[in-house]
Parts: structure tokens; C-alpha cells; sequence
């Protein structure tokens, strides 16, 4: 086994936290891995040789049997999935971890909250083999590779809309129109990304000025808050799957799709549909963890996950979209949705800046 | 072998032992009898090592057992509630202490057989404790504390929750096993015909203090105070005046041997007589047979006094006369 | 006063050293030291802690939720303990066919994830359901919920207690003159205490901690300070508030402990009864009522939303059948789970796990805390219930500051158990502790005359008699593990599917299909779990009754 390479620990790190290691750890263990570190010197470029590598990930990741195995095969490294909860949970482990990271590779954190990852720090810089073929509008820093998006965009039913009379809503503020009263169920942005999505959809659609005035007229037309997305859909919302009696919910672009493919039995057409305007683009990102000891080994493993194998993989087993844009997609995806043409974005720097604050004022619109 | 000396128990100010003199012969059977929270269980936890006194000494065989630590002290003690062990059967509770002193197996399984046959449970081996009657739970708490071969055993009350017949049964076996075993044995009651059926000497305690050690008939012939007199069941107490081979009697004067002056005596009430001739006059209050007998309250110069009498029965407000048996009463010291 | 055994003491004072040592180096490791490690983390950037707390003590909404908090858990327990009394009754004293598949199929509801339930209430709860009000999104469904999932909490802990009570003393006082309401409220009641105690003690801090209940049922803008906890550390990515609502919360949990321990301390010693057999069968016209009542109460609360559920999942397009099962067991390309025996078989294997530990510590502490009161058995009796009061949020990050050293834990699979062992400890100290104090010192005495060192009655009768205690604790602890997910969704673990993060995942893919498997999955969870529990349930045995 070939000696391992050890990178200097990062020099951003917040001195106050390094400060708490330091008076509740052995000192000396510190000292010596400075030591290596200094006589190591510049980080590692080159092959390691085979190598674990420790992917965190969320509770939503998921893969064929063999897809990874193929990587594995191809490579002789060892892929060794570690869990850590949603998104902001992860995030926030891959924070408090960083001084000594329990991961090599991290993938799954999106948009919403990429700004604060970025500026953590918690990522090395890397560009993936391939990244030409990802589309380019999902590329955010040099330090972290797109590899899927995911449109959240307002689901509704279609035969109860049609029941109704009523067309789909073509724009957001459709929504507040009298004709759509008490149809709308919506997740709370404090405690659920998709309803994070659908809230900076808002703002970027009616602005810093607009958006709460948009959220106290959705109010007045009885809009349904839910906590999380599964209480929304399948709770409230009365299309496919969903045992409610609102016919629109926030989802994702995916969900139309969902239903067919887990159809019971399975629908010749989905049975829901998306509403094109209004969506807000989630793209998921991969990083190698900044103070990883076999980068070389980590960016194989990026290289893999936007190879069109994985790639094409992804739709099936996340509902997500490839970031790759020679990936093929699976039929159902082409005949049940609309990938949004121009799905509402936001800079990863704007979304952290403006997060906790819209979060509080939403709340104080929706409470108030 | 077992001597207790100023042996004192406290509980905070509570005295529960006072300056406690004991002895204990090999072979010897000694009861000791009080009345509740006289301390006469505490005396039998103080020797087994439960309560630690606060001034005296215990020892056994010369030797100071101080301190020492009750699981080392080899002595056996039956518990009034029994404490049997709920989750073992009657074979592991009687083999408990026999598993503890680290007995082989098929030798310790020989020894429960026997003892089980030796209070007459033998089969009841592997049966539960739940399905047993008081008298069994007893008599397995017995055997628990027989199979060990324990250098002193130690009864605390062990039959008081039991009827009468089959506390009698009980006794006598148990009289029978420790005249069979030479082993020392403590018995606590509060009940005098107990203590007075099995044991060679009778120790009388009241609240913490001895008051009188001996043999069951001298002690009862001779009680060192009029407590002790009471509290094995002596009746008739009285002061007398003696002049002249004449006893004077709160109920009248009759004829008898004794030192002049005055004494406090009881007269058991076997020793009161009914006689046509009799020196006393006295009306029937109360007759109630008891054990085949009429025990009869009478009134004699305004003051009762007890007889006992085989039949027939006196009839309430009759008029009678009575003897006393004047050498049957006991002198108590005041 | 306490002078009586002074002999036995002086021995117990090392024996129970001895036992405290594994106990605290437990807890000490696995939930003080992580706790401490987060919280000093999240003090250290800008926004210390005298910040932080200012931010949540200006918030009026934060106020708002932290009282709702309190009085939410307060409300939730008394009614637990309403609702649940008559079927505690019925377990405490008669004996009837189907006891023990009663007592067993209580635990379930424990083990159900919360989206599952929810989504059982949302369809009992709402204007079509059979109670015909829409009790959707209001506090009343969250307290149905909460005594749906606290009920066999009740149940087991007060009827274990009722069945070992001496009936004599009830029977006395019926002759004396009581009726059976008086002889009941001044003599069982007065027994019974030390057992409602516990059994309100962990209710209120399981309710106290509600997350995915008031997530789901309660709606939006009802909150509880964990779910407030989980905003802002996974959100908001505000450690220092989290922090800081997380430290308020302890403090409201540990005054809690405080003011149980206190309360209970003059009621350890307890009569069990000598006689054996105590259940007796369902004769006359109060049994029935209270059969009938018990039953009825169980069947609606609980019959009810899981008959509903074992329906649903055998409900295929619109007709019976074992679709949903069969489909999970034959995944195609686009299963969602792909290895359902692993999921159960890990499940399992973690839940033993859970069990095992949970068991250890929870007797060895029982023990320890049973040997005599001190101020340090005082201490670990309050300090074994922090957990159950604690964020998981804080406990998850809190192991993943501290075991990086000596030895990397964070990302080991054992953290997983030991999670779920630090819920699930409070239930088996709390189910022993009552059973071992009511070993009757007399016991410990004939074994010691018998020549028994003070180890020796402790391994030979205490534990014996305390291990099946520990069942009814272990039993919860199986099923606690079974179900959970909050906590572990905290963890950093590796890649190992249970059924519960399974079930998570198919209800992530919306369908008819993936819905109806998530439900089968449930389902199966539910059997798994009852069934082990029925298992475990049946060493029971011996005159400590059902304890």
C-alpha cells in the first residue's frame, strides 16, 4: 500500500473552533499531524491506488444495484456510502467536521445551500473530467461539480381542476385570482426545501418589493401551509397518490412521472401535471471535501458521477434531471413533464444571504 | 459457645437492646420471650450480623464477632415471613446456602433430599413456592436454614402465622429435630407455651431489657418481677400479709406455710379451687370453656380472682366457696 | 434513624460504586461529554451564547412556542394517563384469554413511523373520516396522536405494577368498611403512585420532545421547541439559537426529572405480593364494565388507525389483495427498495443491539440506584431520563464533535444502537427500579444469613428477580429502536437499509404503488415488532406477576 499523502489542514479554519479542539484534544496529536503535513508539502495530484472513498450523502440518495459496483470495478476503489439526514443536516456535519472530515467526496447539497457550504470552505478545488458535457447555467464554483437538478414547480390535478372548470394556472399570480381559492397547498419554507424552492421562486419572480405582498394576497385566498412535503402531497394534495382535497400542490417536475411509474395500477397518462411558470431550479452538487487524503481517488468518483452512466441512472432513482446533457432520459420523463424553460435561479451567494431573513419575514406574513 | 455481653442496639435514641447478658450452652434450645418491641428480634438480627451494636459484645466460641460480615457467620435464621425467594422452586430455595458454601452438586441435591425429608416435604422438590399453604412455606423456610448445617439457628417468630393445631404439629417437630441435631438454637415468641414446649432455658426480655434467664419451670416458679410474672401468664396478683402460718389474701385469709411479713405472690388459676369447705366465699362472674375446661371469674371481696375447673359448668351469679393451694404460689420480688 | 443496616451498608457502599461505574461511563460518554462538545461548539462563533439567548428570549414567537411546548406535553400526559387507565386496570388485575396478545399488541403503536400514523389519523382525522369533524392541522389531533403513541408507555408500566400489588391490603380495607371506589383512590391508588409517576414522567418528556407529530398533524404554526431546534440547524444552519433553545429545553426537561424525583421519594417501599397468583378471572358487572371499557377505549385508539393501515396495504387499485407485498418482495427496475430482507434483517440486528445495551445499563443502574439513596443515586435516577428530553439534533451533531478521537466513531454503525439505547435506558431503569425496591429487604437477609456475600445477593437474588423486570423494559427498548427515526436521521451511519428508512423512501417517490408499498413495509414493522415483543414478553414468568 503506497504511504498516504496528507494534506495541510486548511488555513480558514475559525480560529475559535480549532481553539476547542485544541484545549479538548491531545495537543500533541495536533502537533505531529503538522508536522507530516509540513514535510508532505503540496497536495497530491497523482494516483494513490486503490482507496476507500467516503461519500456523504442525504437520506435521498440512491443508485442501481451494480451502477456504483461498475465504478468500483473500473477503478479498484472501494465507494463507502455514509448517510447524514437532508441536505442541511449533512451540511451541517460536513461543517462541524471539517477540521477532520469523515468523508472524501460529499454530494447532495443544492442551491439553497451551497453559499453557506462555499463559505465554509468545506470544499477543495476540482473540475471534473467531463464537465464540459454539463449544462452550463448549473455550473456555480470551481470548487463543486453539478451533477442533477430537480425543478420544483406547482402539481395539480388535472381531473379536478377539470371538475372544477377551471384551466391550470398559467402564472403565479393566477394563484391569488378568486377562481383559485383554497386550491393551493404549499410547504413551509422553515422546515422544507421544496417550500424554500417555491418561496424564491416568488421573490425572484415579484422581487424584494413584490414577494410578501404575493404571500399576504396567497393568505387571503386560502392557502394551505404544510410542514413537509409528504404531508403536502400526500395529505392534502388530491391528485395521483395524494388523499387530500387541494388539486394544487407544490412538487417537483418529477412527480408527474412518479405517478405513472409507480402507478397502481399504472396510468396510461399522469394522472397530475406541471405548471411551467413559477418553477425554481434545486441543482445538486459534488465536491471533494477540502483535507481528504486521496483526492486523486474522490475526483475518480466525481468523474464517475457525471459519466453518462450514472447520469442516466439518476432520473429512476432520485426524480431528478442529469446535469449531463448528452444523458438520455428515461420515456416517462419525456411523455409526463416539462423540464421548465426558464425555471426561476438564484447565485448560491444571494440565496445564503437572503435565507434566514426571508424565512423570518414569510413567517411573519403567514402568521401575522 | 454463644455469649452476649452488655450487648447494646440502638436506633438513634431508640434503645432497642440494653446491656443484654446472654448465654448459649451447646446443644441448648433458648427461647427467648417478650412481647412486641420488646427488641427480641433485633437481638436475633444483632447475633446474625444485621444490626451492628452500638455497645457490648457477641461471641461465639470466645471469639469477637464484632463486624463481622452476616453472609460469614454461618448461623441459620428462620424469618416469621418466611422470605422465601419467589423465583426459585422449593429444591433451589432449600439449596441456596448449600450452592453458596460451594457444596458439589449431587452432594448439596443429597442433602435438600434429606432435609426436605426431615420437615416432611420430601417430593415437593421442584414445586413453586406459590403453591404452597403457610404451614409448608414454614416448613421450607426450616429447611433452608437446617441444610447448610448451620452452627446456630435462629427463630424469629417462625410459627405465629400459623393455626393453632398446626402450630402445635410444628412445635413438636421441630422440638424433635433440635434434640435430634445438638445444634444450638435460638427461639423468639411471644407466646409462653412456645417457648416453654421447646426450650431447655427461657429468657424473659421486655423493652430492650433482660429481665429474667432460666430454666422454663424456675423462671416460672420464680419470676424475678411481677413483668415477668404478667408476661408468662401468671394470674392472680396480689399483695399478702403472713403472720402466724395465716396468709392474708385480698379475698379472704386462709391457712398455708410462708415466711412472715408481707409478699407479692400470683396464684395460678389451677391452684384455685372450688371446695364446699373452702375458707373464701365468692360469686361466679364469668365462666368460658376453654381446652376442655371452665376458666371462671369470680368475685371475692370486691376483687376478681381466676380458677379453672374441669366441669360442670358454673353457672354466672351462683354463689361458691374456694380453697387456694397455698404452696402453689409463687413469691415474685418486688 | 437509618442505623438498622448499618452492617449490609458498608458493603453496599462498594457494590454499588461498583455498579454505577459501566452506567456512568455510558452515559457520561455517549451523552454528557457529546452534549457538552456540540454546545461548545456552537458558542464559538460570533454569536456566543449570551446572544443567542437574548435572540430567543426577545422572539416573541419563540415564547410563544415555548409554552405551547409545556402545556401541550402537560395536557398530552394527563390525558395519556385518563385514557389509558382502564386498560391498566384490566392488565392490573383480571386474567383473560388474549392478555397477553393485548399486552403485546400495545407496543406497536410506538414503533410506527410518524408519516405512517399521520397519514392513518389524516384519514381518520378529516371531514370524511368516521368522526365526522375535521380535526386535521389542530392541537386536539396532535394530542390524539400523543395518546395514541404514549398509551402502552401507560398501560404496561402502571398494569406491570397493579398485577404485583399485595391485594390484601385493598382486600382490608374492603373490610373495614371501604367501598370499592374508596378502597381503591385511599389503597391501590396510594400503591400505584410510584408506577403513574414513572409512567407520566417519560409520557411527558417523550411529548415534551414531540417532533414529527406536531410536524405532521399540528400544522403550520404550531411548533414545538424541537421542531424549532431542527429549523434552525438544518435551515437556518443557526447552531448558536439551536444551541441555545436546545439548553432551554434540557433545563425544562431536568426540572421535570427533578420534580418527579422529589415526589417520588417517599413512596419507594412498596408491598409486593407473598401469595402468588393475583389476576383473577372477569367475573360481575364492574369487571365487564372495565373489560368493556378498556377494550373499547384500545380498539378506537388504537384498532382503529392501524386496522386502517393493514387495509390500506392490502388495498390494490381499488380491491384486496397482497400486491403491495408481493411487489416489494420482487423488486423490478424501478423498486425503490431493492433489498427488503436486508432492511428487515438490519433492523432487527440494530434493535437487539439497542436492546441488549439498553438492558445493561438499565439494570446495572436500577441496581446501583436500588442499593441505597444517595445523593449520587439521586443524581443518575434524574440523569438517565436527560435523554429522553434531549433534541436529537443536538445528541446526532454532538456525537459527531466528539468521537473523532481516540478512536473515529462518527461514522461507525454501533452509534446507531447507542442512540437508540440512550432513549430507551430511561424505560428499562424506570419499569426494574420500582420491582427491585419492592424485593423485600428481608429477602437480601435470608440469603445473607445463608452465608450470601453482598455480590452474591446481588447476582443470585436481585438479579434474577430485576431481570425480568428488565423484560418489560426491554421489550420497549426493541420496539423504540424498531421505530426510530428521528434521532437517527441525525446520525452520520453508513449505508445500511432499515425498514424505517425504507419506508421513508418509497413515501418519497409519490405513486399509488410506492404509497401503497410504504404502507405494506409498515405494516410489516408493525408484525416484526409485535411479534418480538410477544416473544420476549413470554419469559415473563414467576410470582413477580407481569413485571
Amino acid at each position: 500500500m503506497p504511504a498516504k499523502e496528507v494534506i495541510s489542514p486548511p488555513s480558514r479554519a475559525p480560529p475559535l473552533e480549532t481553539g476547542v479542539r485544541m484545549r479538548l484534544k491531545v495537543p500533541l496529536a495536533m502537533a505531529g499531524l503538522a508536522l507530516v503535513a509540513a514535510a508532505c508539502g503540496s497536495p497530491a495530484t497523482t494516483e494513490e491506488g486503490p482507496q476507500t472513498i467516503r461519500l456523504l450523502t442525504h437520506d435521498s440518495f440512491a443508485v442501481s444495484e451494480g451502477t456504483l459496483e461498475a465504478f468500483e470495478a473500473s477503478t479498484g476503489n472501494t465507494v463507502e456510502i455514509i448517510r447524514a439526514g437532508d441536505a442541511g443536516t449533512m451540511l451541517n456535519q460536513a461543517i462541524l467536521t471539517k477540521d477532520n472530515p469523515i468523508a472524501d467526496v460529499i454530494f447532495g447539497i443544492d442551491n439553497t445551500f451551497l453559499g453557506r457550504a462555499l463559505d465554509e470552505n468545506i470544499f477543495q478545488p476540482y473540475t471534473a473530467e467531463g464537465a464540459d458535457t454539463l449544462a452550463d447555467d448549473l455550473q456555480a464554483d470551481e470548487t463543486v461539480t453539478p451533477v442533477d437538478f430537480g425543478d420544483v414547480c406547482l402539481n395539480y390535478d388535472k381531473a379536478a381542476l377539470g371538475a372544477l372548470g377551471l384551466s391550470p394556472p398559467e402564472s403565479l399570480s393566477d394563484l391569488t385570482s378568486p377562481a383559485y381559492a383554497g386550491l393551493l397547498v404549499v410547504e413551509d419554507p422553515g422546515t422544507s426545501s421544496p417550500g424554500l424552492a417555491f418561496l424564491l421562486a416568488t421573490i425572484d419572480e415579484f422581487g424584494e418589493a413584490g414577494w410578501e405582498q404575493y404571500w399576504a394576497d396567497l393568505k387571503a385566498n386560502d392557502v394551505l401551509i404544510s410542514t413537509d412535503w409528504e404531508a403536502a402531497y400526500y395529505g392534502e394534495f388530491s391528485g395521483g397518490a395524494g388523499q387530500g382535497d387541494r388539486p394544487i400542490v407544490v412538487s417537483y417536475a418529477s412527480s408527474p412521472p412518479a405517478e405513472v411509474i409507480f402507478g397502481d395500477p399504472r396510468p396510461l397518462v399522469a394522472p397530475t401535471a406541471v405548471v411551467e411558470a413559477g418553477c425554481f431550479r434545486q441543482i445538486e452538487y459534488a465536491g471533494i471535501v477540502t483535507g481528504t487524503t486521496i483526492p486523486y481517488a474522490a475526483g475518480q468518483l466525481i468523474d464517475f458521477m457525471v459519466g453518462i452512466e450514472f447520469q442516466e441512472d439518476i432520473p429512476l432513482n432520485m426524480f431528478v434531471f442529469p446535469a449531463n446533457t448528452n444523458a438520455s432520459l428515461p420515456q416517462e420523463f419525456v411523455d409526463f413533464t416539462t423540464i421548465p424553460a426558464a425555471p426561476a435561479t438564484m447565485t448560491a451567494a444571494a440565496i445564503d444571504q437572503g435565507r434566514d431573513r426571508w424565512i423570518r419575514a414569510w413567517t411573519e406574513v403567514m402568521t401575522g | 459457645m454463644l455469649e452476649i455481653v452488655d450487648l447494646t442496639v440502638k436506633f438513634g435514641d431508640y434503645v432497642a437492646l440494653d446491656q443484654i447478658n446472654l448465654e448459649l450452652r451447646q446443644g441448648e434450645t433458648l427461647a427467648v420471650l417478650g412481647p412486641s418491641g420488646s427488641g427480641k428480634s433485633t437481638l436475633l438480627r444483632a447475633i446474625a450480623g444485621l444490626e451492628i451494636p452500638d455497645g457490648g459484645e457477641i461471641r461465639w466460641e470466645g471469639a469477637v464477632l464484632g463486624t463481622r460480615a452476616p453472609h460469614t457467620r454461618g448461623f441459620g435464621l428462620v424469618f416469621q415471613d418466611y422470605a422465601l425467594f419467589p423465583h426459585l422452586d422449593i429444591g433451589a430455595n432449600v439449596r441456596f446456602g448449600l450452592e453458596i458454601a460451594g457444596l458439589e452438586e449431587e452432594i448439596a441435591n443429597r442433602r435438600v433430599a434429606e432435609v426436605l425429608e426431615m420437615v416432611g416435604l420430601s417430593g415437593f422438590h421442584d414445586r413453586s413456592t406459590e403453591t404452597l399453604s403457610g404451614g409448608e412455606r414454614q416448613r421450607v423456610a426450616l429447611a433452608r436454614a437446617l441444610a447448610p448445617n448451620p452452627r446456630l439457628l435462629m427463630f424469629d417468630e417462625p410459627v405465629a402465622a400459623l393455626d393453632q393445631h398446626l402450630r402445635a404439629r410444628l412445635l413438636a417437630e421441630l422440638a424433635d429435630i433440635l434434640h435430634d441435631l445438638s445444634t444450638p438454637a435460638i427461639y423468639v415468641t411471644h407466646d409462653q407455651t412456645e417457648a416453654f414446649a421447646l426450650a431447655d432455658r427461657v429468657a424473659v426480655l421486655s423493652e430492650g431489657r433482660l429481665l429474667q434467664v432460666g430454666e422454663p419451670e424456675r423462671v416460672w416458679r420464680n419470676p424475678a418481677s411481677i413483668e415477668v410474672a404478667t408476661f408468662l401468664g401468671l394470674e392472680n396478683i396480689a399483695e399478702v400479709r403472713v403472720q402466724d402460718n395465716v396468709i392474708s389474701t385480698p379475698w379472704g385469709a386462709v391457712k398455708g406455710t410462708m415466711a412472715p411479713g408481707t409478699h407479692r405472690i400470683a396464684i395460678p388459676a389451677a391452684s384455685v379451687q372450688l371446695d364446699p369447705n373452702g375458707p373464701i366465699s365468692a360469686v361466679v362472674v364469668r365462666s368460658i370453656f376453654v381446652d376442655g375446661r371452665y376458666r371462671v371469674e369470680l368475685q371475692a371481696l370486691n376483687r376478681t380472682l381466676v380458677t379453672e375447673v374441669a366441669g360442670p359448668r358454673p353457672l354466672e351469679g351462683s354463689k361458691v366457696s374456694v380453697t387456694i393451694e397455698t404452696e402453689a404460689m409463687v413469691v415474685i420480688p418486688s | 434513624m437509618d442505623r438498622s443496616h448499618d452492617r449490609v451498608m458498608k458493603a453496599q457502599r462498594s457494590t454499588q460504586r461498583w455498579l454505577f461505574a459501566l452506567p456512568i461511563a455510558f452515559l457520561t460518554t455517549f451523552f454528557v461529554y457529546p452534549i457538552v462538545r456540540i454546545m461548545a461548539v456552537s458558542f464559538s462563533g460570533d454569536a456566543g451564547i449570551v446572544d443567542s439567548f437574548s435572540t430567543v428570549i426577545r422572539t416573541a414567537s419563540l415564547r410563544g412556542t415555548t409554552w405551547f411546548t409545556l402545556w401541550q406535553a402537560l395536557a398530552s400526559t394527563v390525558l395519556t394517563l385518563i385514557f389509558a387507565f382502564p386498560a391498566a386496570a384490566l392488565v392490573g388485575r383480571y386474567q383473560f384469554r388474549g392478555r397477553r396478545l393485548f399486552m403485546a399488541s400495545l407496543t406497536v403503536p410506538f414503533v410506527m413511523p410518524t408519516v405512517v400514523v399521520g397519514a392513518a389519523f389524516l384519514a381518520l382525522l378529516g371531514p370524511d373520516g368516521p368522526l365526522g369533524v375535521d380535526l386535521r392541522r389542530s392541537v386536539t389531533a396532535i394530542l390524539i396522536a400523543h395518546v395514541f403513541f404514549n398509551y402502552a408507555v401507560v398501560v404496561r408500566t402502571v398494569g406491570g405494577n397493579w398485577a404485583n400489588l399485595d391485594r390484601t391490603t385493598e382486600e382490608a380495607a374492603r373490610v373495614l368498611g371501604a367501598g370499592q371506589w374508596q378502597a381503591f383512590r385511599r389503597i391501590t391508588l396510594p400503591q400505584l403512585m410510584p408506577s403513574i409517576r414513572a409512567a407520566a414522567s417519560i409520557v411527558f418528556l417523550f411529548t415534551f420532545t414531540s417532533f414529527g407529530v406536531v410536524l405532521l398533524l399540528g400544522g403550520f404554526g404550531i411548533n414545538t421547541i424541537e421542531v424549532v431546534i431542527f429549523r434552525e440547524a438544518t435551515v437556518n444552519l443557526d447552531l448558536a439559537v439551536a444551541g441555545a433553545l436546545a439548553l432551554i429545553q434540557m433545563v425544562g426537561v431536568a426540572g421535570a426529572v427533578y420534580a418527579y424525583g422529589r415526589s417520588g421519594r417517599q413512596a419507594t417501599e412498596r408491598s409486593v405480593s407473598a401469595s402468588g397468583v393475583v389476576l383473577r378471572p372477569i367475573r360481575g358487572f364492574p369487571a365487564r364494565f372495565l373489560q368493556l371499557a378498556a377494550l373499547g377505549i384500545s380498539a378506537l385508539l388504537l384498532a382503529v388507525p392501524l386496522g386502517g393501515l393493514v387495509v390500506r396495504s392490502l388495498t390494490v387499485g381499488g380491491g384486496l389483495g397482497s400486491a403491495n407485498f408481493s411487489s416489494l418482495f420482487s423488486p423490478d427496475r424501478t423498486a425503490v427498495v431493492t433489498a427488503p430482507w436486508q432492511a428487515i434483517f438490519n433492523s432487527i440486528q440494530i434493535a437487539l443491539g439497542a436492546t441488549v445495551i439498553s438492558v445493561v445499563i438499565g439494570t446495572l443502574l436500577a441496581l446501583a440506584i436500588a442499593q441505597r439513596p444517595t445523593r449520587l443515586s439521586s443524581t443518575m435516577d434524574a440523569l438517565v431520563m436527560l435523554p429522553l428530553g434531549t433534541s436529537a439534533v443536538t445528541v446526532g451533531f454532538g456525537f459527531l464533535v466528539a468521537f473523532d478521537w481516540p478512536i473515529d466513531l462518527r461514522t461507525s454503525p454501533i452509534l446507531v444502537p447507542i442512540a437508540h439505547a440512550l432513549i430507551a435506558v430511561p424505560f428499562v431503569v424506570r419499569t426494574t427500579l420500582p420491582v427491585l425496591r419492592a424485593v423485600r429487604a428481608r429477602l437480601r437477609e435470608a440469603a445473607t444469613v445463608l452465608g450470601a456475600s453482598p455480590r452474591r445477593v446481588l447476582a443470585l437474588i436481585d438479579l434474577p428477580i430485576v431481570s425480568r423486570a428488565a423484560l418489560v423494559g426491554a421489550g420497549f427498548a426493541f420496539a423504540i429502536s424498531m421505530g426510530e427515526f428521528g434521532a437517527t436521521a441525525f446520525l452520520v451511519r453508513p449505508d445500511r437499509p432499515t425498514l424505517t428508512t425504507a419506508i421513508f423512501r418509497l413515501l418519497s417517490k409519490p405513486g399509488d404503488a410506492t404509497f401503497g408499498q410504504a404502507i405494506a413495509m409498515s405494516v410489516i414493522l408493525m408484525v416484526v415488532t409485535a411479534s418480538l415483543v410477544a416473544a420476549i414478553d413470554r419469559f415473563r414468568v414467576g410470582n413477580l406477576g407481569e413485571f
